[in-house]
């Protein structure tokens, strides 16, 4: 692991350890997710991706480790704890809430900052009315810029897979994180899709400083995105460095292609 | 599908508008038998009202709200008759403690997830049926406590049953407002999203409990002040109000006007109210035709009378059954796909 | 005090039952059966009208009150648990839809076969059972006998034969049992027919020892809940501890504080329980 620098909205995890029952689905896992930078993190099925994902959102308490979000300790915390703190995650399969337009489900991510309580929003005294005018032109102006405001007061259940995805994404950013964990964002998606979403990942992490990680099987989508790579395989990490030497080397190499040394081989197939 | 946005916007007002001319055409037409019981349908309306709150914007079962209601009606009965306090405070007295006691209730329980909160909730109601009936000294036992004054305010008494229809109809008219209110405001965003997908909501930084607890008690204040507006009307709080029975009669009330709808309580309560007095020699098997029509309505028709897509659900295996060839095939797939639910396995629709 | 834990022991065995019920359903189905207690209701009721009323010989009342019992646990499934399962409805609508049955059943009980409390002749004329110098009806005896037979008779089926495992593949994985060729459906209504078998059972052999009217439905589906969850709702044993448990309290109760307020009490242990220790005695933990 190269050493870096801490900014102040860094993600940076190490030597976290989930053990179920016998099994140790991850061990010692060192990642950090650096401000305003897309980190990647992959590796075959069964990796530890997902555990470690849980992890870092709340969701899993580890075992061992530490975990922070810039100077804030979020070790164990729940996941509404650690996504207070910063740290808000989508998950793999779409989410946003059907009945609700999909400017209700932009402002739903937002909810947590809104201002005055149920008595303040149901007299129309207090605090809810103006928050709620902020808030909506806020979620307003986020749909513009990647054009959906034209289906803002849209059911969301009447949205294609495409659009929920990227739905499920600017919720998240609604709520104002300093750093986004992508579970599989654009698992299912077209290619043209598939741009979009990764035009809008670049546009978080270099417009709005946004810590990303990717965490995806499309090695890729990850690839294209991403400066710096984590590799794991059988809980571990086995690469964490630059996008560019990540198919050269060798640990990675043998977790996805199988092994076999190359004076066996014909030609690395396994 | 173009039906559903017509059904939302121009008939969000024409139905309460409805209900309002309804309403004021049989107070000015001035028959006992409507005024008096239309009073009673707007007490329970109020109890089913916190309760659609709860269970259909919040998505949490809760079998209590006759334990808030037995809360407001003995809060109201004991200390007006026993202690000489003005039914009023009586009433609003009531409707403290059940918030207050819904909301230690709720801290205590909604840390568990799945059917605990319904058990426990199911368990409340019976355990203050059961305390009801027996605690003889403090409420009256199964006899009950009689004689319980009318609410007095300047010259409005309680007691003219006019008086009181208005009184209990303005009070509807406030609380299902306050509801729709919640509904569209941030609170009512943040309990959709925690009754689609507590995990989503976490993940967004929403305090679940907070709102859970916001619901909860919504719920058993309008659950204490429906009870206590009835046994402030009739003068008489017993056990049997709140007996395991009307459990089923307030779901069966919600459930036959439709859940989340917001007039649904309204007439949900209106007909458990109105038919069975209408339909003379019914009691002995009023139990038993409660049971059936909830059980049926259940199966049939989910949503309630006042959901269009549980009627279409109704409608579309006759369809079927029409078209067994032809154009109408395709007519009857399409009319199906309709009723699937949210296009969220990835299938896109226009 | 022997007599009061004799009838504590007893009724705490029928609530033992009930709560097996609860617990097997629930482990097989993921439904929790507010109807349970109108199983016991049934069996007994069923058996006081085919004798007392149709006159058959009392044996052939006492099966048919059980067959009775299952039938109905068989309407409840195919028409009401199967449907909203299927439809995959919220697990509250089933819940409700269970709790407006047994008050169905019940209601239709006391219209159709008698609204008064009834009671039915002793298995064994004269039987008593001497404890510590009390002398006590031997019915209460039969009741600890049968039913602690049944629920050793359900664990060893659960345990050794081919459909019991079926039951416990279902409970821990319903998808994969699917897949391995089990039917959760046949298996869930096997659950529902079974237990509505046995709780019929219980309250035919009840009856003797005290009586059985439409309302008691409600009143054995309740403490047999509180049963199941005190022992650790889905474990047999938890039920069998639970059930035990809660009639000798209750029973204890009643003789020595008031018997308005047995109900209050178990609701008041209910409520301890769930929010001190929601997984009973014995239990795992709900979902």
């Amino acid at each position: 692991m190269t050493a870096v620098t801490q900014r102040t909205a860094d993600l940076v995890a190490a030597g976290l350890s989930k053990a179920f029952g016998g099994v140790q689905a991850a061990e010692s896992v060192d990642i950090t997710v650096p401000a305003g930078e897309v980190t990647g993190l992959i590796g075959p099925n069964g990796a530890g991706k997902s555990t470690v994902l849980k992890m870092l959102s709340g969701f899993l308490r580890p075992d061992r480790g530490s975990l922070r979000i810039g100077d804030v300790d979020i070790l164990g915390r729940d996941a509404a704890h650690v996504a207070r703190a910063g740290v808000v995650t989508t998950f793999q399969h779409a989410t946003p809430i059907g009945e609700l337009s999909v400017l209700d489900n932009v402002l739903v991510g937002m909810t947590r900052l809104h201002a005055g309580g149920v008595l303040s929003a149901v007299s129309g005294l207090g605090p809810a009315r103006a928050s709620e005018r902020a808030q909506r032109q806020e979620a307003i102006e986020l749909l513009e810029r990647f054009e959906l405001h034209a289906i803002a007061h849209t059911q969301a259940a009447q949205l294609s897979f495409g659009q929920l995805r990227m739905l499920e994404l600017l919720r998240a950013v609604a709520a104002r994180p300093k750093a986004l964990l992508l579970d599989e964002p654009a698992a299912g998606l077209n290619a043209f899709e598939t741009d979009r979403m990764a035009e809008l990942i670049r546009w978080l992490s270099r417009e709005r400083g946004l810590g990303v990680l990717l965490v995806d099987h499309d090695v890729r989508f990850v690839f294209g995105m991403c400066a710096s790579i984590t590799v794991m395989n059988f809980g571990r990490v086995i690469y964490a460095g630059g996008a560019a030497d990540v198919a050269a080397d060798p640990a990675v190499r043998e977790a996805y292609l199988g092994s076999g040394t190359p004076a066996d081989d014909d030609g690395g197939q396994a | 599908m173009r039906l559903d946005r017509l059904s939302g916007r121009s008939t969000r007002l024409a139905g309460p508008i409805t209900v309002t001319i309804v309403l004021a055409g049989l107070w000015l037409g001035d028959s006992a038998f409507w005024i008096y019981n239309l009073t009673l349908v707007g007490a329970y309306a109020i109890v089913v009202i916190g309760l659609n709150i709860l269970l259909g914007y919040a998505g949490l079962v809760s079998f209590a709200q006759t334990a808030f209601m037995a809360v407001g009606g003995y809060g109201v009965a004991i200390l007006s008759v026993r202690h000489a306090v003005d039914p009023w405070l009586g009433l609003i007295a009531g409707m403290a403690v059940a918030g207050g006691a819904a909301a230690l209730i709720g801290l205590a329980l909604f840390r568990l997830r799945g059917h605990y909160l319904t058990m426990a909730s199911f368990a409340l109601a019976m355990g203050v049926f059961g305390y009801a009936t027996a605690a003889v000294s403090f409420t009256g036992g199964s006899v009950g406590i009689a004689g319980v004054p009318p609410f007095v305010l300047g010259s409005f008494t309680f007691s003219d049953p006019r008086h009181a229809y208005a009184l209990v109809w303005v009070l509807v008219g406030l609380c299902a407002w306050a509801g729709v209110r919640a509904r569209d405001s941030h609170v009512g965003r943040a309990w959709r999203t925690i009754a689609d997908n507590e995990n989503v909501a976490a993940s967004l930084g929403l305090p679940v409990l907070r709102y859970k607890l916001i619901a909860f008690v919504i719920a058993a204040v309008m659950g204490a002040l429906g009870g206590g507006l009835y046994v402030d009307f009739t003068s008489y709080a017993n056990p049997e109000l709140y007996a395991p029975a009307i459990i089923v009669n307030i779901f069966l009330m919600l459930f036959l006007g439709g859940r989340g709808h917001t007039l649904g309580p309204i007439v949900g309560a209106a007909i458990v109210v109105i038919v069975p007095l209408q339909i003379a020699g019914l009691s002995d098997i009023q139990a038993i035709i409660f049971n059936l029509a909830l059980l049926v309505l259940i199966l049939v028709l989910p949503g309630g009378l006042l959901d269009a897509r549980s009627w279409r659900g109704l409608a579309a295996p006759l369809r079927r059954l029409r078209a067994l060839g032809g154009a109408d095939a395709q007519m009857a797939h399409t009319a199906d796909a309709e009723l699937e639910p949210a296009a969220l396995a990835g299938r896109s629709r226009r | 005090m022997t007599t009061t834990i004799t009838l504590g022991l007893a009724t705490g065995f029928v609530y033992a039952i009930v709560a097996v019920g609860y617990s097997l359903i629930y482990r097989t189905t993921g439904i929790v059966n507010f109807a349970q207690g109108a199983f016991v209701m049934a069996g007994a009721m069923s058996t006081y009208w085919l004798y007392d009323v149709k006159h058959l010989p009392y044996a052939a009342a006492i099966v048919g009150g059980v067959l009775a019992a299952g039938v109905v646990g068989a309407v409840l499934w195919g028409s009401l648990v199967l449907p909203l399962w299927r439809r995959e409805s919220a697990p509250y609508v089933v819940i409700l839809a269970t709790l407006v049955f047994g008050d169905l059943v019940a209601n239709v009980a006391g219209q159709t076969i008698s609204n008064d409390p009834q009671t039915l002749p002793a298995w064994i004329d004269g039987f008593r059972v001497n404890l510590s110098g009390a002398s006590i009806d031997g019915q209460y005896a039969l009741v600890i006998v049968v039913a602690l037979a049944s629920i050793v008779a359900t664990a060893v089926a659960l345990a050794r034969t081919s459909l019991g495992k079926a039951m416990r593949a279902c409970a821990s994985n319903p998808r994969t049992s699917q897949l391995l060729g089990i039917a959760p459906v046949r298996v869930g209504a096997l659950a529902m027919i079974g237990t509505a078998c046995l709780a019929g059972l219980a309250g035919v052999v009840y009856a003797p020892a005290r009586y059985i009217d439409y309302g008691s439905a409600l009143t054995y589906g309740i403490y047999g809940f509180v049963a199941a969850i005190i022992g650790g709702f889905g474990s047999l044993w938890g039920a069998l501890a639970g059930g035990v448990l809660l009639g000798i309290v209750t029973a204890l109760a009643g003789r020595y504080i008031s018997t308005d307020y047995q109900q209050v009490i178990a609701f008041g242990i209910l409520i301890a329980f769930l929010v001190c220790r929601p997984q009973g005695i014995l239990g795992e933990r709900l979902a």
